[in-house]
């Protein structure tokens, strides 16, 4: 089953994508990301009511049965549409091709929060069959990150025997096809010189938008299971589905194209990706209500344009907006349950202020400069600086980036022959240009409000948060301008405007990728330092059993080592062993690293009561923390001079090697002994 | 003609068939190309596989250690050859390094004395054995400056360096993942291109 049960969720998914262009006569190119959106709300759902397992498995007999039912539905004859539809063929054969192709090379996750978060949450979902924010794991947090492409990912291998990181990273890039797939969707094989440039821009936006000087290192767009660019990218899918849905023919007698509920299902699963751009998706979800309102149902069809059907129009808006607010409301309430529990049992539950406070505080600190922090200050300036000096794309700062996209707008309106094309693209340049003031704002006040104080002052990940607006407005703008092309005035000029921006694009990335550093080619090189940590979690799986808790040791580490076993050591637990980093007397920290523990709380004191971690305060934690192992990736001088005494070879095979895990013997006084490791892997330095 | 032009209207989709054909007609062409000039090279004795050691280079902002590693003063360290042993169509480097090295290439001239360019040099191709890099150099390589690295104080602990490694036939034929993405791209916008011009010549001179 290592590689059938990736087949079985792609053909359930396209019996569910013939279900909806067949019997729901929807645009065969929008189907696959209808499909997907729907899997993701149906599996994220799921797993909040606890039933994620039986739900799934009825959803892949749903699938099929629907797949079947459309063998026997003459209602509609969908062959034609689908055997010309350039998206749905590009979605079909890049995905079988990435599906191939990782397998063969099986890439694993490389990144610092694909092992704190969206790599293990996913490994946690495959291995308990339930939801990982209820799975037991070291961190002390509620890992309350949105649940849609991690969700996805699960229904991908659900069938298969052990969790694959690799289909994690194929299950990303299905998402992104089915983008590419909708943003060419209202193209057949005819107008491929229009359908061509537009799929190739799509490809490689992530890179146009993310990538600001010459690679030097493998890049991680399509190898990585971050949620921005995804959630980014979805932001400008929604966009793109609405308009090439809209674009199709309106069914006999009414007033839209068929597959309305198609939209509301991209719509809520846009809200699954990320939670820090639920604001950039409720944007999204703006400009298409907008669109209904100001250009009401009827389009294609002169004797039905601009019907008033003003109950139509509000009510259409209203579901817009209405669908990525119920999703993304159902989660945060599963959220809020689980940190009501964990707050009453005295664990961490939520600490950050209420969006509804910070934003209150934000527009009074705005318009009354008198009552400013000096955080708030700082956050508003640097935020303005950032916006003209950050580098963050192929093409530079962000005001170059609003530029380019403006000036696509703009071409897109100036070039369109069809009156009421060019009024839409002026209502959705105005609109996503004010969404993206907004969106700023939303993000400085969260720099002042919300972040760890030490991300604030360096504006920590401002790219990345600032790029997931950035990816869906460049794909709002050239898909605006795609359809412009169609009949543009003078004829032929938005075509070629198109063109030339696909290679302009093409040459930029080309100069800033070397495709070996990229997911074309990349070496497995890449993946060495990450391989030794999935070694020496299979050594330790194979020489204990998974019978208690593993304190980790690594001196010097940053978090990053700490987070990387508690992934791969999965389903074996770590214990949260202060987060990794270095373990001394409080003496000993003269630099005032951040990462060095030299006190830790002991259960039932309160903040204020911390004990110093010397020989003893380490000894109790071990056991009030059930520590039945010690894994010592890496022990210092300090920390064997301090702590050896726990140890029944003094931390000897520690320190040459020979040692990885220590074993609990005795309760008092507390002891471990070695537990040795295969002759092989002791002689290897 | 007319026979080629009855035949091009036969064809499904003319312009991307034949846009595409081209493509891999040119590539197999560029691969024999290189491959023969290569053959022709081993069999003349202008291209050697010479393998030398970084002292036959000229270190660059480099120092060698009583042990043999090699550790950056800067971090622009580099193994400059004026005027190689051979021609240079193919360099092998095996080394390892206490950290990622960052930025790493080979410049090159075609003209002898000529000034290095930022502008003209070729990147690596690592191998799964996390230590052999390969560099690949166009016909008419002269000098090349091998920049192992771009850190200040790395440590590097070079095992080989080879020129002109021997090369298996099918690397000159078979594309890699990005020769394979551009082989699919490039010839599809060429299709639109000339699709696009066609119609704007239909529209605008044959009204």
């Amino acid at each position: 089953m290592q590689y059938l049960d990736v087949l079985l969720a792609l053909a359930a998914l396209l019996c569910l994508c013939r279900f909806f262009y067949k019997s729901c006569g929807m645009n065969a190119a929008l189907t696959p990301l209808a499909a997907i959106s729907a899997t993701m709300i149906w599996t994220s759902i799921a797993g909040v009511a606890g039933v994620l397992y039986p739900a799934v498995w009825a959803y892949y007999i749903l699938c099929f049965g629907l797949g079947i039912y459309t063998l026997f539905d003459k209602k509609t004859d969908g062959k034609r549409e689908v055997s010309d539809s350039p998206g749905f063929w590009f979605f079909l054969a890049a995905s079988l091709i990435c599906f191939v192709y990782f397998a063969v090379r099986k890439p694993i996750f490389s990144e610092w929060d694909e092992v704190s978060f969206w790599g293990t949450a996913a490994k946690l979902m495959k291995l308990n069959n339930s939801i990982y924010t209820t799975a037991e794991i070291a961190w002390d947090w509620i890992p309350s990150q949105m649940p849609g492409l991690i969700s996805f990912s699960y229904f991908l291998q659900f069938f298969g025997a052990v969790f694959a990181p690799w289909k994690v990273l194929l299950a990303y890039n299905i998402v992104f096809f089915a983008m590419f797939a909708a943003m060419i969707a209202c193209f057949n094989f005819k107008k491929y010189s229009i359908a061509l440039p537009v799929c190739v821009i799509g490809l490689l936006t992530p890179y146009f938008l993310t990538v600001y000087t010459r690679i030097i290192e493998t890049s991680h767009i399509y190898l990585c299971s971050y949620g921005d660019i995804p959630a980014g990218m979805m932001f400008g899918a929604v966009m793109c589905w609405y308009f090439a849905w809209r674009s199709g023919t309106p069914q006999p007698g009414k007033y839209l194209p068929r597959g309305f509920f198609g939209l509301l299902l991209v719509l809520a699963a846009s809200s699954l990706f990320k939670d820090n751009t639920f604001v950039v998706e409720l944007v999204g979800a703006g400009i298409i209500a907008a669109d209904f309102f100001f250009f009401g149902p009827g389009y294609g069809d002169k004797t039905l344009r601009r019907p008033k059907k003003w109950g139509m129009r509000i009510s259409y808006a209203l579901a817009c907006f209405a669908a990525p607010i119920v999703t993304y409301a159902v989660w945060n309430r599963h959220i809020a349950i689980l940190a009501r529990q964990r707050e009453a049992v005295g664990e961490t539950g939520s600490t950050s202020l209420p969006l509804t406070e910070v934003v209150r505080r934000g527009f009074m600190m705005l318009f009354a400069p008198e009552t400013r922090s000096e955080r708030f200050t700082h956050a508003l300036n640097s935020m303005g600086d950032a916006f003209f000096t950050s580098k963050l794309s192929a093409i530079g700062p962000g005001v170059v980036v609003t530029a380019v996209i403006l000036a696509i707008f703009l071409f897109a309106g100036i070039t369109a022959a069809d009156r009421l094309h060019r009024r839409r693209v002026w209502v959705a340049m105005g609109l996503s240009t004010c969404g993206f003031i907004g969106y700023y704002w939303v993000l400085t006040l969260s720099y002042a409000f919300i972040f760890r104080e030490m991300d604030a002052l360096g504006l920590a990940s401002y790219n990345r948060y600032v790029q997931s607006y950035y990816l869906g407005w460049f794909m709002l703008a050239v898909m605006m301008l795609a359809l412009s092309a169609r009949s543009s005035r003078p004829y032929g000029l938005a075509k070629g405007g198109l063109l030339a921006l696909s290679c302009a694009v093409l040459l930029c990335v080309a100069y800033l990728v070397n495709p070996r550093q990229s997911v074309l080619a990349y070496s497995d090189s890449h993946f060495y330092a990450w391989k030794r940590a999935q070694t020496t979690a299979q050594e330790i799986r194979d020489t204990i059993p998974n019978d208690g808790k593993i304190f980790y040791v690594r001196q010097t580490d940053n978090g990053l080592e700490f987070f990387k076993y508690c992934y791969e050591l999965l389903p074996y637990q770590m214990d949260l062993s202060f987060g990794g980093g270095e373990i001394g007397l409080p003496e000993n920290n003269v630099n005032g690293n951040i990462y060095y523990h030299d006190y830790y709380l002991p259960k039932g004191a309160k903040k204020g009561e911390e004990k110093p971690l010397d020989f003893e305060g380490l000894s109790n934690y071990l056991r009030e923390h059930e520590c039945k192992y010690i894994f010592t990736d890496q022990v210092d001088g300090q920390f064997c001079e301090v702590y050896g005494g726990l140890f029944t070879d003094d931390l000897e095979g520690a320190q040459d090697g020979s040692v990885l895990i220590y074993r609990r013997v005795s309760e008092s006084p507390l002891q471990y002994e070695p537990v040795p490791r295969p002759a092989k892997e002791a002689a290897a330095p | 003609m007319k026979k080629i032009k009855e035949f091009v209207k036969k064809l499904h989709a003319p312009i991307p068939t034949l846009c595409y054909t081209a493509a891999v007609c040119i590539a197999l062409l560029i691969g024999l190309f290189n491959f023969g000039y290569d053959f022709i090279g081993r069999m003349t004795g202008s291209i050697r596989t010479i393998p030398l050691a970084p002292q036959d280079f000229e270190l660059v902002n480099i120092t060698v250690q009583e042990n043999g590693e090699l550790l950056s003063d800067t971090d622009d360290p580099q193994l400059v050859m004026d005027l190689p042993p051979t021609r240079v169509r193919r360099i092998s480097m095996q080394v390892t390094y206490d950290r990622a090295p960052y930025e790493r290439c080979v410049y090159y001239t075609k003209k002898e004395g000529a000034a290095f360019n930022a502008l003209v040099r070729v990147w690596p191709t690592d191998l799964d054995d996390s230590k052999t890099t390969l560099y690949d150099l166009p016909i008419g390589a002269k000098s090349i400056r091998i920049d192992p690295g771009s850190l200040r104080s790395l440590w590097m602990n070079v095992e080989s360096i080879v020129l002109n490694p021997p090369r298996p036939v099918w690397t000159y034929f078979v594309p890699d993942g990005g020769g394979l993405f551009y082989l699919a791209v490039l010839p599809g916008l060429a299709a639109a291109i000339i699709r696009w011009l066609i119609e704007c010549k239909r529209h605008y001179f044959h009204k």
